[in-house]
């Protein structure tokens, strides 16, 4: 149907490529890790601690003196899944939301959009910082917290739509021919909507990687030895000024991979706008 | 026994605190197999008449009714599983726009067979093949795969009668089905919906705003105006014989071909404002035979001298 116009007008978008071709790169040389490296990215050699950039160790080693290209390929899987996992918790819960408040609106509406206010209004870092706190800092805590508090954008933006596209002959045709609720959400509406969650779950998912970093600095985030490119920069920090190698490449990473997200998820816009027509 | 009774349909629009009376006083009853047609001005209430019958009207509006019943179940009573069951299965619906009832990103296959689905006899793609034989559609393996912005106007009709026919209903409700067709595809998807009715032994309930198309394809002919039934009897007998003034005008003011008046007679003045129908009947400010009684009280259906027809006019007798 429609995704073969797509297709061509994505390939067309030479920002929103980049974007993927640069993804899937990154993607790519998270997954192949263990081909990629021999070093074992936890083992630490103290004789070797803090060497910079050299042919055995690509990006230099460490205060523990653990291999930082191997870390950042290890570490490229606990970021890039904490942001996917984080994004398809939230999506899975804004579409759910926005999807029942479009459609049936009156009190159901009145209430969940009220509690997306109360969401809102939360200053995200304390609520996560909170709960962090009260739970305990793992991989999995911190991303269902993520999830958790960044569905209410995409709530607001399912129940727009759908209280348009409720409105339109198919759906009373679809009530007329005697379809359930859950069958006109998810069959008849579901389809028109993906191409805006498309859009902003890649915006998401840079964004809970910016989450995650920002945690990782203050500790919160994914706990040593587990390596994320969040907590890799935070563990250079005291060594700046002796080992920059330690954290300009995981920030240099944690930029290229957002930039990339951003440039895929605005092209994607494009790509789906229909007033966009070159 | 008939297949459809109404008695007394009222259904009102609530709008800023104030209820606006859409339709009043609606009765008629439907036999198994017979086809009935309802014309009516825009804003005369044709289409909220056929779409209270499945409860689609929106939740600002409020149908009341003595009784609205189809095969001995209380429609306005139903319970929301049972009424599914009753849409798009017994009771069939066909909409005004094929253009915008098809949901433009599945294929149009897809939305049959889910109606088939739902409606008990399974997934059968050789079923939804020979329902679209049945509406007459070229090519039906094609349609079944396409996405209906690939079809033509008549052939999206087509589909969406084979939607409704999915659940083989025993009353067809088609409203307006032609008027976003073009002329010459009117004609072609009336004639369907007489033949399958026919095949299938279907009533029919036809509503539409050109009276011309509805001649020789409908058993019975009712007459909207103002939210009420003015009249009410066999087709060749209305559409000959007419006895409710508004139905004379109306009739009056279609273009003939044996005439040859430069200027067809149009009914002075415009129909009632729904916000503020006149007391007594609603036609009397335009009504050329209006006197006394007619200011006073509102008419209601009363058998002419042909039994068969009825028709809301004081000059045929005041209420007793």
């Amino acid at each position: 149907m429609m995704w073969r116009y797509y297709g061509i007008r994505f390939l067309g978008n030479r920002l929103a490529l980049a974007g993927a071709i640069a993804l899937l790169f990154i993607g790519l040389a998270a997954w192949t890790a263990p081909l990629l490296t021999r070093h074992n990215p936890n083992e630490q050699r103290l004789t070797e601690r803090l060497q910079s950039p050299s042919a055995n160790h690509l990006l230099g080693t460490d205060d523990l003196g653990r291999d930082v290209f191997s870390r950042m390929l290890y570490g490229g899987r606990v970021s890039l899944r904490v942001g996917l996992l984080a994004v398809a918790i939230s999506v899975t819960l804004g579409t759910l939301v926005g999807l029942v408040a479009g459609y049936w609106g009156g009190v159901t509406d009145a209430v969940l959009m009220r509690l997306v206010d109360i969401v809102l209004c939360f200053p995200t870092i304390f609520l996560i910082l909170m709960v962090i706190a009260f739970l305990e800092p793992s991989l999995w805590n911190v991303m269902a917290v993520i999830g958790f508090t960044s569905w209410p954008g995409l709530a607001r933006l399912v129940r727009g739509e759908t209280l348009s596209l409720r409105e339109r002959d198919f759906v009373l045709a679809a009530r007329g021919l005697g379809l359930s609720a859950p069958r006109i959400l998810f069959v008849h509406l579901l389809p028109h909507l993906v191409a805006p969650i498309l859009v902003s779950a890649t915006l998401g998912v840079g964004g809970a990687i910016l989450t995650e970093s920002a945690l990782s600095f203050l500790g919160l985030g994914v706990q040593p030895p587990l390596a994320s490119w969040g907590n890799i920069l935070t563990s250079g920090k005291d060594y700046l000024h002796v080992a920059w190698w330690l954290s300009i490449f995981p920030g240099v990473a944690i930029l290229v991979t957002v930039l990339a997200l951003n440039l895929l998820g605005e092209g994607l816009r494009d790509v789906f706008d229909p007033r966009e027509n070159q | 026994m008939s297949l459809l009774t109404i008695e007394n349909l009222r259904v009102e629009y609530r709008r800023g605190g104030k209820r606006i009376p859409a339709v009043r006083n609606v009765s008629f009853s439907l036999a198994p197999g017979e086809s009935l047609g309802i014309a009516g001005e825009s804003g005369s209430g044709k289409s909220t008449v056929a779409l209270s019958l499945l409860r689609l009207l929106p939740e600002s509006a409020t149908v009341t009714a003595d009784t609205l019943c189809f095969e001995g179940q209380e429609i306005l009573s139903l319970a929301p599983g049972p009424l599914r069951a009753l849409r798009g299965g017994p009771v069939g619906i066909v909409f005004q726009d094929p253009f915008s009832a098809l949901n433009p990103v599945l294929t149009v296959g897809e939305q049959v067979e889910e109606v088939l689905e739902l409606h008990g006899e399974g997934r059968s793609r050789a079923r939804v093949l020979s329902l679209f034989g049945q509406v007459r559609l070229p090519d039906p393996a094609g349609v079944y795969g396409a996405y209906p912005h690939q079809l033509s106007g008549g052939q999206r009709q087509r589909a969406c009668l084979a939607i409704a026919m999915a659940g083989r209903p025993k009353l067809l409700i088609a409203d307006e089905p032609t008027t976003a067709l073009d002329v010459t595809v009117q004609r072609d998807i009336l004639n369907l919906l007489d033949d399958v009715r026919r095949e299938l032994k279907m009533a029919l309930l036809l509503v539409t705003h050109n009276v011309g198309l509805l001649s020789e394809r409908t058993d019975r002919l009712a007459i909207l105006y103002a939210g009420e039934m003015v009249e009410i009897g066999p087709t060749a007998t209305v559409l000959g014989t007419p006895s409710h003034p508004y139905t004379q005008g109306l009739l009056k003011s279609l273009p003939r071909l044996s005439h040859t008046e430069r200027r067809l007679p149009a009914l002075p003045g415009q129909p009632p404002d729904p916000r503020d129908i006149p007391v007594g009947c609603p036609f009397r400010p335009r009504c050329p035979s209006a006197f006394a009684p007619c200011a006073t009280e509102d008419p209601v259906l009363r058998p002419m001298k042909n039994p068969s027809v009825h028709a809301a006019c004081h000059l045929y007798g005041v209420t007793p």
